[in-house]
């Protein structure tokens, strides 16, 4: 019972409810209940690194059945490897973002209840980590909700604000409808199992027939793939991200989405153990759907938080593009190549949590010190915010899937595994299939790039397009340690991705009976080999060196055969004129070229006017508006709902309002019922 | 043997004019006189539950009456009449049915529950056979007065026959209940009548009318 795991996990759980408990109970002194309720959910983190650790490392499991029983069920935890290993990622994250939230939480201290907040961070971390831990249905649906409530109260912490309470309206309406679709799944694998328990469920999972697991299948796809934001099921994404708090969105862009990949591998590799072949295939293509199409809609966002949350989109679809190989190789009995899927899904999700959260909580700091998130009106940050801009820099080298750091580990594994679809004889559709999803995998890598390039740019290069840029000041040092400890861990499994493959080992043994080790190779090859010692292979810490060398190596030609690094300060020429910020190149003037060339998709709508001093050559002012369509909230969202509105005003029809009716209601039930009921 | 057979039968006559006084509030044209009705109905079933104490020889069975006695034909009359006081003059019973057609529908209801309730027992094994199609024939009533009645008072009688309905049926179908349950029943009805009665008071200060067809108002 009190085995070192059993401790940590208590800990964790222990440190979350003291921590939300004390902020709240000092809500009255800001200053104490930001930091008794950050404090607690750091240890609470450092805990459940610990925890995971135990598990991966150490091998030791969490057991621990609860005292009380629910219908005919005893309620446990159990952690096993795949557990750990999310607890692991939703702890890293939670403790830089916890560093982070003392300074930014400050931010709210006096305008808004900063004793709730914590209250609510804790129970959401709380949420997320018991879920992974849950070891039966019933409790992991409880802490999914509990999950859902919490990080919707979060995201409607703002509320005096009328789109932060439609945004968390649209969100809870979702989430509702994706929990819908896992609790029909659960009940079907009840009904097979007899039990709630995860363990059971698994016992009979791969033994139902097709048909069966086929639609527990697809009621998880639908139900998880809410939560995590696949295309079409993304709507609540961009709207409930940029309306949370900056720590708020960090944890849910970066952590919470995950659950949902989580469940979906424990549900379909663990419990189901694999399907037909086509599974693979479906998973794929909503995999390169959402990476392409979340990927394009980022880059037509200014609103830098928008433009993040499309990003979680892409980086969802690219996650699937793992697993859906995983499952295709799966089907085929190939579990080595298998293994290459999953680990890179895996791998994926560790470094989307870690940079994306750095990245939301750079754009949080930006928000901080510059009142807006609007990226045409930032500009010239770097000066005025070196630090800030400088993490945000790694997070945008990261995600942009760049050596020498992890965003390109984690994409080139996936990438390997689906150039093996390929090359591994599966068929001529599959042969095309896997090259394809490459294909569409290179293209987002390339559009998250440029993404990247007009995200900084335009936030942190030239010069402040506003006052309020120009005004802007280096945040707190808590909030800078935050995302400086996010940044070196992209640095360090960027360099040496053995680390985390190492990790993933007791995971693969456990879902797939295949190592990783040595199969991905160690921390001077990386490689993505179904058999040790083949296959392609890339050395991070060797092209860390390249790159130091070649770095150093131009630094000296400068230095020797450049004017000896002499900077001449002088004015910019301007055709007489003096520079002015409107001169600069904008976001939209940036991300004009793929808006042509995806025109088809996008299908922007544009207004120009002109007021003129003179026409047809003195103009006083041009104002330009450009949307683009939102196809899915026209061709899906909008019908359906408008369906059901007009549903419910016939079915209104019954609730007159009258007491005598309702009665009339009741005895006419009775009446019927007496008269032909035998 | 001939006594039991007379006390059968004295308990079958009560329980029918139990039933019958449900006619006195269906055909009542004012506040005052339905109550009334109501009171001379709980006497009435009184009256069954201490014969059937004295045919069963159930101790409890007397206090279920006493209970019987003061609460539904002593206190709740004393609140029901109270509220009227307080409300004011109250014009007659509203009704959505006119009288005539009330009296013909209790009388389907009637036959509707003795045709129901013969799939249930078997002829000829006891009061049940009387108790049972006299208590689901009051609960309909009830519920057809709480449905037609306009005023909040006259619904609180309606409720009144609906409960003395179900009282009639665990009396007549069982050899007592045990002395808590009981207590719990009249407890209950009690204060579902006191706080119908402050709520009916509520609605009359608010809306100045009893006449709960106002409600509809407050749909939003």
């Amino acid at each position: 019972m009190f085995t070192f795991s059993n401790i940590l996990f208590l800990v964790t759980v222990g440190l979350l409810l003291l921590g939300g408990l004390l902020s709240v109970l000092t809500f009255g002194r800001p200053r104490l209940s930001i930091i008794s309720g950050f404090t607690s959910a750091a240890a609470a983190s450092l805990a459940g690194v610990a925890l995971g650790l135990s598990v991966l490392i150490g091998g030791q499991q969490v057991n621990l059945v609860l005292p009380w029983a629910l219908v005919d069920n005893s309620l446990s935890f159990a952690v096993g490897p795949l557990a750990g290993f999310f607890i692991i990622v939703i702890s890293v994250v939670s403790l830089a973002v916890s560093i982070f939230s003392f300074g930014y939480a400050a931010e709210y201290a006096g305008k808004h209840n900063v004793g709730l907040m914590g209250l609510l961070y804790n129970l959401f971390i709380l949420a997320m980590i018991c879920l992974t831990a849950s070891g039966n249905s019933l409790l992991f649906l409880f802490f999914w909700e509990l999950m859902a409530l919490t990080s919707y109260l979060l995201v409607v912490f703002e509320h005096g604000d009328s789109r932060v309470r439609q945004a968390g309206f649209i969100y809870v309406v979702m989430t509702h409808l994706g929990t819908m679709f896992i609790v029909l799944a659960f009940l079907l694998l009840y009904r097979e199992a007899g039990s709630f328990n995860f363990a059971r469920y698994a016992a009979v999972g791969p033994g139902l027939p097709v048909a069966l697991k086929t639609t527990i299948f697809l009621l998880v796809t639908v139900g998880f793939g809410t939560k995590a934001g696949i295309i079409p099921l993304h709507i609540w994404l961009p709207k409930a991200h940029p309306a949370a708090p900056g720590n708020v969105s960090a944890l849910m862009s970066g952590v919470m989405l995950k659950t949902a990949i989580y469940g979906f591998i424990k549900i379909v590799f663990d419990v189901l153990g694999g399907g037909p072949a086509w599974w693979g295939v479906l998973i794929l293509v909503l995999g390169v759907i959402s990476a392409l199409l979340g990927v394009m809609y980022a880059l037509m966002e200014h609103d830098i938080k928008r433009l993040l949350a499309y990003h979680s989109v892409e980086n969802i679809g690219i996650i699937l593009l793992g697993l859906g190989a995983s499952l295709i190789f799966l089907a085929y009995g190939n579990r080595a190549l298998a293994m290459l899927g999953l680990a890179a899904a895996l791998f994926h999700v560790f470094n989307h949590a870690v940079f994306k959260a750095l990245l939301f909580l750079g754009a949080g700091s930006v928000h901080v010190a510059t009142r807006t998130r609007d990226m045409e009106k930032m500009g010239g940050l770097l000066k005025r915010m070196p630090w800030t801009g400088f993490f945000f820099l790694i997070g945008s080298i990261s995600i942009s899937a760049l050596p020498p750091f992890n965003g390109f580990v984690s994409e080139y594994l996936t990438f390997q595994s689906l150039l093996q679809l390929a090359s591994a004889h599966l068929g001529p559709a599959l042969s095309v299939l896997g090259p394809v999803a490459g294909a569409g995998l290179a293209l987002t890598g390339a559009l998250a790039a440029a993404c990247f390039v007009k995200a900084f740019g335009i936030q942190f290069l030239a010069m402040p397009r506003s006052s309020n840029a120009e005004r802007a000041r280096e945040v707190a040092v808590s909030m800078r340690l935050g995302m400086g400890l996010l940044a070196l861990i992209c640095f360090v499994a960027g360099v040496m991705p053995a680390s985390v493959t190492r990790l993933l080992d007791p995971v693969t043994r456990a879902l797939l009976g295949v190592s990783t080790t040595p199969a991905l190779g160690g921390y001077r090859w990386l490689q993505a080999a179904a058999s040790p010692g083949g296959g392609p292979k890339v050395a991070p810490l060797a092209l860390l060196l390249v790159l130091t060398i070649v770095t150093f190596v131009l630094y000296m030609f400068n230095r020797l055969y450049g004017k000896g690094m002499a900077v001449r300060r002088t004015e910019t020429w301007n055709c007489g004129t003096d520079l002015a910020p409107n001169m600069e190149y904008t976001a939209t003037a940036f991300s004009k070229p793929i808006r042509i060339i995806f025109k088809r998709i996008f299908l922007p709508q544009r207004e120009i006017e002109t007021d003129y001093v003179l026409k047809p050559y003195f103009t006083a002012e041009i104002r330009y508006r450009g949307s683009i369509k939102p196809v899915f909230e026209d061709a899906l969202y909008r019908p359906t709902t408008r369906w059901f509105v007009k549903l419910s005003d016939k079915i209104r029809l019954l609730q007159s309002g009258s007491i005598h009716l309702y009665l009339a209601y009741i005895f006419v039930t009775l009446v019927v019922l007496l008269v032909f009921a035998r | 043997m001939g006594a039991a057979n007379s006390l059968a039968a004295l308990t079958g006559f009560l329980m029918t004019l139990t039933l019958a006084s449900s006619f006195i509030i269906v055909g009542a044209r004012r506040l005052g006189s339905a109550i009334r009705g109501a009171v001379v109905q709980a006497v009435l079933l009184a009256a069954v539950t201490a014969v059937r104490g004295w045919s069963t020889g159930v101790g409890e069975m007397y206090l279920a009456a006493g209970l019987t006695l003061i609460v539904k034909a002593g206190l709740i009359p004393y609140i029901l009449h109270k509220v009227e006081v307080r409300v004011g003059s109250c014009p007659g019973v509203k009704s959505y049915v006119n009288m005539k057609m009330s009296f013909v529908t209790c009388a389907g209801l009637i036959i509707l529950s003795y045709s129901a309730t013969a799939r249930l027992v078997e002829p000829g094994i006891g009061v049940v056979e009387r108790a049972l199609p006299t208590a689901v024939a009051m609960m309909l009533i009830g519920l057809f007065l709480m449905m037609t009645r306009k005023l909040a008072i006259n619904q609180v009688v309606g409720l009144l026959v609906m409960e003395n309905g179900i009282f009639l049926a665990a009396v007549g179908a069982t050899n007592g209940m045990p002395p808590v349950v009981e207590v719990g029943v009249f407890l209950d009805v009690l204060a579902g009548v006191l706080i119908m009665g402050i709520l009916a008071f509520r609605i009359n200060r608010a809306f100045d009318t009893i006449n709960t067809e106002d409600l509809r108002n407050l749909r939003g």
